[in-house]
């Protein structure tokens, strides 16, 4: 802007000031558009010009000298790659926290999930969460010992759910959860009979009492399953009686005169 | 006028530090740093200093400076007057400051060029020198570096909306100083 123009602006501006409204109905809305453009038109390109500035070569060349050793400074030190890989690196990180953020948002989802179908019945939509997380938590459980507990304890919630659906008459049910209360008594008892003796027995005497309990509660179920899987629990139930050396109606077998378990293709008693 | 892609170019360029980006960086903002410093302090000779001192703290850290197109510019706006609002505190100052009482002309300039400067930009000069600090520099970002109200809110760490107010503030005052038996020159 030439320094004529800017005061031919200045007094433009300063005859439309004037010519403005005033007083209280002087609003934002009404004046401001035009004093704006009056500003602008008057500061654009430049605005008051300055004295030129006296030492401008002097400083720039300092800055410039000053960015030169920035960059020696910067390739010496294999910083020159690293500014700019700085970048990278920052969002790296930031690519990182927010895998991280997902992570342990997923994380506390499964967990929030985990909880929320640890109560899950048979027929719920969570009840397929429970059991996968009863498989992730079994997968992980160390020793012998730990992994018995726990297949007692998930045989028990079996055995529960089977309580449950025999109450509500979900016959479709009956044949799935005494397959995999089996399944479990055998894994409790499998688990136990590796360990030393008076645990063994403890283990062998509560696969015992879950395999009574089941009994208990089968007696109705199995009119109602089919042939076949009638015939599939009751084989399995036999065959869980031979390992735990039980009479039927009776926990208390031969195994417990030695205090060991029988194994697999232990001695027959009871049935 | 220069484009974003061209800023962020120059950005990206000065990240590496090479020469014909730096001296660019240099022209293109030396000369409005300074007259944003100047009318923030008040002294030419301060304001060239600040603003030399401005470009080479943002050549120090551009490696933190994140491009949001071509805003390379609102940037060293920022640390310019982070620069002066320490050096400020250090001083234990306000933040209002007076300029001088004559809007500073070139020595070697024929008399009557002069008379013309000085009434010129006298004029603008003593009415932005009676506005509060805030308002001044809002005027001098928003109409004299045309730069919008997000950008000037992004400077001044205010709100687009507290921005605009101070600029209707100061367009006002302006007013008042430019009507019959107001502030004149």
């Amino acid at each position: 802007m030439s320094k004529n123009a800017s005061r031919r602006d200045i007094r433009s501006f300063e005859r439309r000031l004037r010519d403005l409204p005033r007083g209280e109905s002087h609003t934002d809305r009404d004046a401001q558009p035009e004093l704006e453009s009056s500003l602008l038109g008057m500061l654009v390109s430049g605005g008051p010009e300055l004295p030129a500035a006296r030492r401008m070569d002097s400083l720039k060349a300092t800055y410039v000298e000053h960015g030169t050793s920035l960059r020696e400074q910067a390739i010496g030190s294999d910083a020159a790659v690293a500014r700019p890989a700085s970048v990278p690196r920052v969002r790296t990180r930031h690519v990182l926290a927010r895998v991280a953020a997902v992570a342990t948002v997923i994380v506390a989802l499964l967990v929030g999930l985990g909880f929320g179908s640890a109560y899950a019945m048979p027929g719920n939509p969570l009840y397929s969460v429970k059991l996968a997380a009863e498989s992730a938590y079994l997968s992980l459980v160390p020793g012998d010992q730990n992994k018995a507990d726990a297949y007692a304890s998930y045989t028990s919630r079996r055995l529960n759910e089977l309580k449950y659906v025999e109450e509500r008459g979900m016959s479709k049910w009956y044949y799935s959860l005494a397959n995999d209360a089996q399944g479990g008594i055998e894994d409790t008892y499998g688990h136990g009979k590796r360990l030393r003796a008076g645990a063994a027995q403890k283990v062998t005497e509560k696969a015992q009492a879950l395999t009574l309990r089941m009994e208990e509660l089968l007696g109705g179920a199995l009119g109602e399953m089919t042939p076949a899987q009638k015939a599939s629990v009751e084989s399995g139930l036999q065959r869980i009686r031979l390992q735990l050396r039980m009479r039927k109606g009776n926990p208390s077998g031969p195994s417990q005169q030695n205090g060991q378990p029988g194994n697999q293709n232990g001695q027959r008693n009871g049935t | 006028m220069i484009s974003s892609q061209e800023l962020i170019d120059i950005a990206e360029k000065v990240k590496l530090y090479e020469p014909e980006a730096l001296t660019r960086l240099f022209d293109l903002y030396f000369e409005k740093l300074r007259r944003y410093m100047y009318y923030k302090t008040g002294s030419l000779e301060r304001a060239e200093d600040l603003a030399a001192e401005t470009l080479t703290k943002g050549i120090e850290s551009i490696g933190s400076f994140k491009d949001r197109g071509g805003t390379i510019g609102a940037w060293l706006f920022g640390i310019g007057r982070n620069l002066l609002a320490r050096e400020r505190e250090a001083a234990g100052k306000a933040e209002m400051v007076e300029l001088e009482k004559e809007f500073p002309v070139e020595e070697d300039e024929q008399p009557e060029r002069v008379v013309l400067v000085k009434l010129s930009n006298e004029e603008l000069y003593q009415a932005l020198s009676r506005l509060p600090d805030e308002q001044r520099e809002v005027v001098l970002l928003r109409f004299m570096e045309g730069y919008d109200a997000r950008t000037v809110g992004e400077i001044m760490g205010r709100k687009p909306g507290a921005v605009r107010a101070l600029q209707f503030r100061a367009v006002q005052a302006l007013k008042d100083m430019f009507e019959p038996g107001g502030v004149e020159a």
